[in-house]
């Protein structure tokens, strides 16, 4: 429900955008201003960018400021993912005061202030998406949901496709078209920005005189730049994803014997949605968290009772790839995968899911 | 409800029954409002400063006064709960999931069949059902347990036969208790795993539905040979045990290939199953 009401109130959007025949607010930024925009921005909110730590790797998400601005990456997607500040590794559900006859629940959903993550490409705000789907799903999670209708997007065109990216192959774009407050396309000299809500036109609106109206060239330079990252990893592929609910368990064993069960695809992947329930308590108080998990796990399934549906890696690994090709499809309609490729960057093993699913 | 779908309701332990060495019933109450819910749904149970874990209620959906859970001794959030004295607080969500379909399949006969602990949802079942006896044809219970100490509500069975319920009990290995009675009357002597008490009874497949709940080794079983029997797949449910964290379909750790135990079971339609891999 609460899915449709997100979806429901961006389709309200866009129809008041079009009825008042308003463009959206599509403006331009050289990379001079543009800096000092983001800069300004550090200083007035919590800004979440990719940075480059280690030359030669890929950038993971740290707090933008003024000494690291210069490592600001907005080539290349990071490694880590945005879910974790949707769904962080812990989160606490509720606590209790145990008495004499009494038990005292209390709980908390904090509400992120002045929170922007910057640099998520199409694909991390499509696997947003599906969390949606799935953690707002009635009933809904109330620590999810705070988040999510609170914490500013900040998104960019993909300009340099990663070698391990297929996000064409499940049906995205390298740009985003929705689901943004605000987003940049890399054009000459700079950027357009473009607000996809209220909010984010007000955050045009609010550092106004950096900004310059867009014209008609650089527009055709966007779509250009998109066609041709678009064609770029499009072309990469030449073969169709192959219905894993139709081969045999078997099918996965190559990828078995490679598997070391560290879950660092579970970990990078931005839809794995996943957890655990826990209780801790300290004499009389107590509460109950729920924290990161992984389907690869060996005791992910295993009951009291010892009894364990899931005790082999390799039925555990097809859980993995069958998740995302066709169970979340059977449930929600759609891939549980968007293809940003950053469960094969970390594989140590070299387990490549597009090899899994049929693609290479 | 709350906003918080995690946060549990407190319930008041009414009372601790002990149906044998392994099984503990807890009578509970909710201290505000009632407990609504269906036979084969379940609950997520707290004991607070240990944990939550999933059980089916026991009891007659009828009475809303009360529920019951019939709890095996297995691990950390059982073992506490074999603790609890009657007074004491924990907390409950739920219900959760789907519980049996008995609107369908009134007029036909049932036949029960129950292993171990899976007993527990069927028990509630057979409330729904001696409730409203003349609804159903035959009703048969076919329930075996490892030892005659194990088999529980022992001072129930000859009140469902009363109500007009056919009771055959089994257990893998007897002992001077069971070769003796106190089952004699009724004629629970019988020795052997739950499918041989298929031996003893007739079924007519065209007009009988079966409800299965045990072992994932004992469902095995008797799904084989109620398909023998003629049994359709679609007349075959089982209600199926995994890891139910969180009850709301978002954890995902109790998946069966696509389906979720927690939403789209615990019941499932064998037909539902029967090209999964390893359902059980």
């Amino acid at each position: 429900m609460c899915v449709e009401k997100l979806n429901i109130g961006k389709k309200l959007y866009n129809l008041c955008l079009a009825y008042l025949k308003i463009k959206k607010g599509t403006m331009f930024i050289n990379d001079e201003s543009l800096r000092e925009f983001l800069l300004m921005l550090s200083k007035q909110f919590t800004v979440v960018a990719p940075i480059m730590e280690t030359p030669g790797k890929p950038p993971i998400l740290s707090q933008l400021n003024q000494a690291n601005l210069s490592r600001l990456e907005l080539k290349v997607r990071p490694l880590t993912p945005y879910k974790f500040f949707f769904q962080p590794p812990s989160e606490e559900l509720f606590t209790y005061k145990l008495g004499r006859k009494l038990v005292e629940l209390g709980y908390e959903v904090k509400k992120p202030e002045n929170l922007i993550l910057l640099g998520l490409r199409n694909c991390d705000l499509k696997a947003l998406e599906k969390l949606d789907m799935v953690m707002l799903e009635e009933p809904a999670d109330p620590f999810y949901k705070s988040k999510r209708e609170n914490i500013l997007l900040v998104s960019l065109d993909c300009s340099e496709p990663c070698p391990a990216c297929f996000c064409t192959e499940v049906g995205l774009k390298p740009y985003p078209e929705e689901g943004y407050d605000l987003n940049l396309s890399r054009v000459e000299g700079g950027y357009l920005a473009e607000a996809g809500s209220r909010r984010g036109e007000e955050l045009l609106k609010r550092f106004e005189s950096l900004f310059t109206g867009e014209s008609e060239g650089q527009l055709k330079q966007r779509d250009e730049r998109r066609e041709a990252v678009y064609r770029k990893v499009k072309e990469a592929y030449t073969k169709p994803i192959r219905d894993l609910s139709k081969v045999g368990e078997e099918y996965f064993m190559d990828f078995t014997r490679r598997c070391v069960e560290c879950s660092g695809c579970v970990f990078t992947c931005p839809t794995c949605h996943c957890f655990y329930i826990s209780d801790y308590r300290r004499r009389e108080l107590g509460g109950r968290i729920k924290t990161i998990d992984s389907c690869l796990f060996e005791g992910f399934q295993r009951v009291a009772a010892g009894v364990n549906p899931r005790a082999t890696l390799n039925s555990r690994l097809r859980q993995r790839f069958l998740k995302k090709f066709v169970y979340f499809k059977q449930r929600y309609g759609e891939y549980g995968c968007v293809g940003c490729g950053r469960c094969v960057e970390v594989c140590p093993g070299e387990i490549d899911i597009r090899e899994a699913a049929g693609l290479i | 409800m709350s906003l918080n779908p995690y946060l549990p309701r407190l319930a008041e332990v009414l009372e601790v029954k002990e149906e044998s060495p392994e099984v503990k019933t807890l009578k509970l109450k909710l201290k505000e409002g009632r407990m609504e819910f269906k036979a084969g749904q379940f609950l997520e149970l707290t004991v607070f400063g240990v944990g939550e874990a999933p059980f089916t209620f026991s009891s007659s959906p009828f009475n809303l006064e009360s529920f019951e859970v019939s709890i095996a001794k297995v691990g950390s959030v059982t073992d506490a709960a074999h603790q609890l004295k009657g007074g004491e607080l924990v907390g409950v969500r739920g219900p959760f999931g789907n519980g049996f379909p008995l609107e369908e399949h009134k007029g036909r006969d049932l036949v029960i069949v129950g292993g171990g602990i899976g007993i527990a949802p069927l028990r509630s079942l057979l409330y729904a059902l001696v409730a409203e006896r003349s609804e159903y044809g035959d009703l048969k219970l076919l329930y075996g347990a490892r030892s005659p100490s194990l088999i529980i509500y022992k001072d129930e069975w000859e009140k469902f036969m009363e109500k007009g319920v056919e009771v055959y009990l089994t257990v893998d290995v007897g002992d001077e208790t069971w070769r003796r009675g106190p089952y004699g009357p009724c004629g629970y002597t019988h020795v052997g795993v739950v499918t041989t008490l298929f031996d003893m009874v007739k079924l007519n497949p065209e007009r009988c539905v079966a409800f299965v709940c045990g072992p994932p080794i004992m469902i095995r079983f008797t799904v084989q040979r109620l398909l023998q029997l003629g049994f359709s797949a679609s007349r075959i449910y089982l209600s199926l045990e995994r890891m139910m964290k969180c009850g709301l379909g978002k954890c995902g750790h109790c998946n069966i290939e696509g389906y979720y135990v927690c939403k789209d079971g615990p019941v499932f339609q064998f037909e539902t199953l029967k090209d999964v891999p390893h359902p059980f």
